[in-house]
C-alpha cells in the first residue's frame, strides 16, 4: 500500500500537480489552512461526511463554481500509474467545480488509490454516472510553439491531500518547471536544474 | 469537397519551401514532439504488446463494424443519447443545423474535432447566422487567423508567438505581447465568457465505447470538458470508426494515445460522457446528441485501405515525417496531413483528387514506425502509388520513361550501353540537367558486372 502512495504520489507531481499527507481526518484542517488563502472564495460541491467534519472558518464560501477561486471537494479515486484522480456527477456533485476555479484541491482517502484505470471501469460497472472525469495534473497547452503553460480553461494548480497513515510522509511539489516554486509554500523546493531535468524526463 | 482538381501538391510545397517563417516554427516545434514521444513510450515496459493488442482490438471492429456501431448505437439510445446516422457530410451538417435552429441556438463553443473541419461544420453554422467559437487555443488561433489547422493536434504549429501576438491585438484589441503565457491568459478570459454565455457545445469524440454507450474525450486544456458540461445542449460530431468495444480498451488506448500525441502520460483531462445528466446527478448537458459520420467509412473498411479505419488521430506519424516537418500540414491540401493523411484522403475522396500528395513520402518508415495502432504506412503508400500508376494518373512523360527503364533494366546489353552513354554525355547533364539531376554522381563506364569479371580476371 505505502509503495502504491508513493508511486502514486510521485505521479501526481510528474503531471505538475502538488501533493500533501496527512495521517487522518483530523490533521485535514491544518494542511487546507496552508493551502487556502484567507478569505479565499471556496466552492465546495457536494459536502461529504469527510468534509463536514471540517470548519473552513476562515475562507468565504460561494454556491457557484464560475464564482470561485479554489474547488475543494473529496475525489472518487486515484490511479497510481499516471497519478490520476477521478471525479463523477454521483450525488449530484457538479463537476464543473474542478474546472472552473483557479485551484482544485482534491482530498483522496489514500484506500482509494487503485493500480490502474480498468480498476476504476470495473467499480463504475456498466452503467456509469454521465459523467466521468480523470483529471492529471493542471490544465495545460503547448499549442503557441510547444511551449507548455499552465491553467488555460482549467484550473492552473492541482493539489492532491492524501489522507491515511500511509500518506503521513508525503508530500511535494508539482515538477512543472519553474512556476512550481512560487505555487505552494510547502514541501521541498526544486532547483532549477532538477525542474529542467525533469521536464525532459 | 470532390469538386475542383486535384491537390496542387508541388506547388505547395514549393510555396512552403519559400516560406521562412513557415519553415522556422516548424523547425523549432516538430523535434520537440519526438523526444517527449521517446521518452513518455520507454516509461512504459510493454508498450510493444499494448500497440500489437489496440491494433488487433481497431481491425476487429474494423471486419465487423456494423456490429460494433449498432451495439454502441443502442447503448446510447438506452442512456438517452440521440444517435443520427449521417451517410455524408451534408447530412451531418444539415442535422446539426437544423437542431440548433429548432432550439434558438445563437452562439456555439467547440472542442477540437477533426470530423466537424472534414465536414466544413463552421462555415455551414455560420452561414445560418450561429456563431461559432473554436476553444481549443491553436484551433482559436487557426479561426482568428482564417486559416485551416496544419496539423491534427496542435492546429496552429505553422505560427509563432510573434505572429500569434500580432493576431491577438488585432483581432481582440488586447496590447501587443509575445509572452506566451500572457497571451494564453487572453484566450483564457476571452473564452471563458463564452463558455458560460452559450446555448450549446460540440465536441468530437476520441473514442466512442460500444459497451456502455459512452463517449471518451481526452484533452489537455480543460476547453472539452466545458462544452460537453456547462451549455444545456451537447452535440457530438464524430465518424463510425471511433467506436471501441469496452471500457477496458479505453483503458489500453489510454496508454498509447498521450504518449504518441505529445509525449504525456496522460492527458490532463479525460472525459467519459455516458448520456445527459440523470437524475440525482450534478453533471451534464440536458440533451445529448451523437451524429455519426460515415462519409465513405464503410467502403473504406471493405477496401485495400482499410487498416487506415484504425488511426486514433495522435499526429505521431506527421511529427516524424521528414515531408511533413518540411513542408508542414497546409501542403497537403486536406484536413488530415502527414503520413495517415495521405491515405485517408486517398480513400475517402479518391485518388483522381488525392493523387499528387501520394508522392509526398518518402518511404523511410519512421511513421509506421511510430504508430501505436502499427498501420502499414508505408505498405499503404506504396498501393496508393502503383495504383496511381495502374490507372494513368501519373504523367505522360514519366509513365514512358518508366516502361523504357523497365525494358532496358531487364536486358543488361541494353543497360550497359546505356550506361556508357549517360556516362559520355554526363558533363552536359551538368549543365542543363534540372537541379536535382545535377546531384546525382556521374554513372560508371563499365556496368557492374563487367567490371567484377574484369576484376576477377586480373
Amino acid at each position: 500500500m505505502r509503495e502504491r502512495i508513493e508511486r502514486f504520489a510521485g505521479r501526481v507531481r510528474d503531471a505538475g500537480g502538488s501533493v500533501h499527507g496527512v495521517p487522518d481526518e483530523g490533521s485535514l484542517a491544518q494542511v487546507l489552512r496552508e493551502i487556502l488563502p484567507e478569505g479565499a472564495a471556496v466552492f465546495v460541491p457536494k459536502v461529504t461526511d469527510l468534509e463536514r467534519g471540517l470548519s473552513l472558518d476562515w475562507v468565504r464560501s460561494v454556491e457557484d463554481p464560475k464564482d470561485a477561486a479554489v474547488t475543494v471537494e473529496e475525489v472518487e479515486f486515484g490511479i497510481a500509474e499516471t497519478g490520476t484522480v477521478v471525479v463523477t456527477g454521483r450525488d449530484d456533485r457538479p463537476v464543473t467545480g474542478s474546472l472552473l476555479a483557479e485551484r482544485h484541491v482534491a482530498i483522496l482517502p489514500e484506500e482509494r488509490v487503485v493500480e490502474t484505470m480498468e480498476e476504476v471501469f470495473r467499480t463504475l460497472g456498466e452503467d456509469p454516472p454521465a459523467n466521468v472525469t480523470f483529471i492529471t495534473g493542471p490544465s495545460r497547452t503547448a499549442d503557441i510553439e510547444l511551449t507548455l503553460t499552465i491553467g488555460v480553461h482549467g484550473p492552473s494548480a492541482l493539489d492532491v491531500v492524501l489522507v491515511g497513515e500511509n500518506s503521513a510522509a508525503i508530500s511535494g511539489l508539482g515538477n512543472m518547471g519553474e512556476k512550481g516554486e512560487e505555487r505552494v509554500s510547502k514541501g521541498e523546493k526544486y532547483t532549477q536544474e532538477e525542474v529542467s531535468h525533469e521536464d525532459e524526463k | 469537397m470532390k469538386s475542383g482538381g486535384a491537390i496542387p501538391f508541388r506547388e505547395n510545397a514549393k510555396r512552403s519551401l519559400r516560406d521562412p517563417d513557415l519553415r522556422r516554427a516548424m523547425r523549432a516545434a516538430v523535434g520537440t514532439f519526438g523526444s517527449k514521444r521517446e521518452s513518455a513510450v520507454q516509461s512504459l515496459p510493454g508498450f510493444e504488446e499494448y500497440r500489437e493488442r489496440a491494433a488487433e482490438t481497431k481491425s476487429k471492429v474494423i471486419e465487423n463494424l456494423e456490429e460494433f456501431v449498432n451495439l454502441f448505437r443502442e447503448k446510447a439510445r438506452e442512456r438517452g443519447v440521440v444517435v443520427h446516422d449521417a451517410p455524408d457530410a451534408e447530412t451531418a451538417r444539415k442535422i446539426v443545423g437544423d437542431l440548433f435552429r429548432e432550439r434558438g441556438v445563437r452562439l456555439a463553443v467547440k472542442s477540437k474535432s477533426m470530423v466537424t473541419e472534414e465536414i466544413h461544420l463552421n462555415e455551414h453554422l455560420e452561414k445560418m447566422g450561429i456563431e461559432v467559437l473554436e476553444t481549443d487555443l491553436g484551433e482559436y488561433i487557426v479561426q482568428l487567423a482564417k486559416e485551416s489547422p496544419s496539423h491534427i493536434i496542435v492546429p496552429a504549429i505553422h505560427r509563432d508567438r510573434k505572429q500569434v501576438a500580432k493576431l491577438f491585438s488585432e483581432k481582440l484589441g488586447v496590447p501587443y505581447t509575445e509572452d506566451v503565457e500572457e497571451l494564453t491568459k487572453v484566450a483564457r478570459r476571452t473564452l471563458r465568457e463564452k463558455f458560460l454565455a452559450a446555448d450549446a457545445g460540440i465536441s468530437g469524440a476520441n473514442f466512442l465505447i460500444a459497451q456502455t454507450g459512452s463517449v471518451a474525450i481526452f484533452t489537455n486544456e480543460g476547453n472539452g470538458r466545458m462544452v460537453t458540461t456547462v451549455p444545456k445542449l451537447h452535440v457530438v460530431v464524430t465518424s463510425v470508426e471511433k467506436v471501441i468495444p469496452s471500457l477496458e480498451d479505453l483503458a489500453l488506448f489510454s496508454r498509447l494515445l498521450p504518449r504518441s500525441a505529445t509525449g504525456q502520460v496522460m492527458s490532463s483531462y479525460l472525459s467519459l460522457i455516458t448520456g445527459p445528466r440523470r437524475e440525482g446527478e450534478g453533471t451534464g448537458a440536458e440533451e445529448v446528441h451523437l451524429v455519426l459520420l460515415d462519409n465513405g467509412r464503410r467502403d473504406i473498411a471493405r477496401s485495400d485501405y482499410r487498416d487506415i479505419l484504425r488511426c486514433i488521430r495522435c499526429g505521431a506519424c506527421m511529427n516524424v515525417c521528414p515531408v511533413y516537418r518540411v513542408v508542414g500540414g497546409h501542403a497537403y491540401g486536406s484536413t488530415y496531413p502527414g503520413p495517415m493523411g495521405i491515405v485517408l484522403t486517398s480513400a475517402l475522396q479518391g485518388l483522381e483528387k488525392s493523387h499528387p500528395i501520394v508522392d509526398g513520402s518518402t518511404l523511410c518508415g519512421a511513421c509506421a514506425e511510430v504508430c501505436p495502432v502499427k498501420i502499414p504506412l508505408v505498405d499503404l503508400i506504396l498501393a496508393l502509388r502503383r495504383e496511381k500508376v495502374r490507372r494513368g494518373l501519373t504523367p505522360a512523360l514519366e509513365r514512358a520513361g518508366m516502361r523504357a527503364f523497365g525494358k532496358a533494366a531487364s536486358v543488361p546489353q541494353i543497360f550497359s550501353a546505356y550506361q556508357q552513354y549517360a556516362h559520355s554525355i554526363w558533363p552536359l547533364a551538368k549543365i542543363f540537367g534540372s537541379p536535382a539531376g545535377k546531384k546525382f554522381p556521374r554513372p560508371e563506364r563499365k556496368s557492374f558486372v563487367k567490371r567484377v569479371r574484369d576484376a576477377g580476371e586480373d
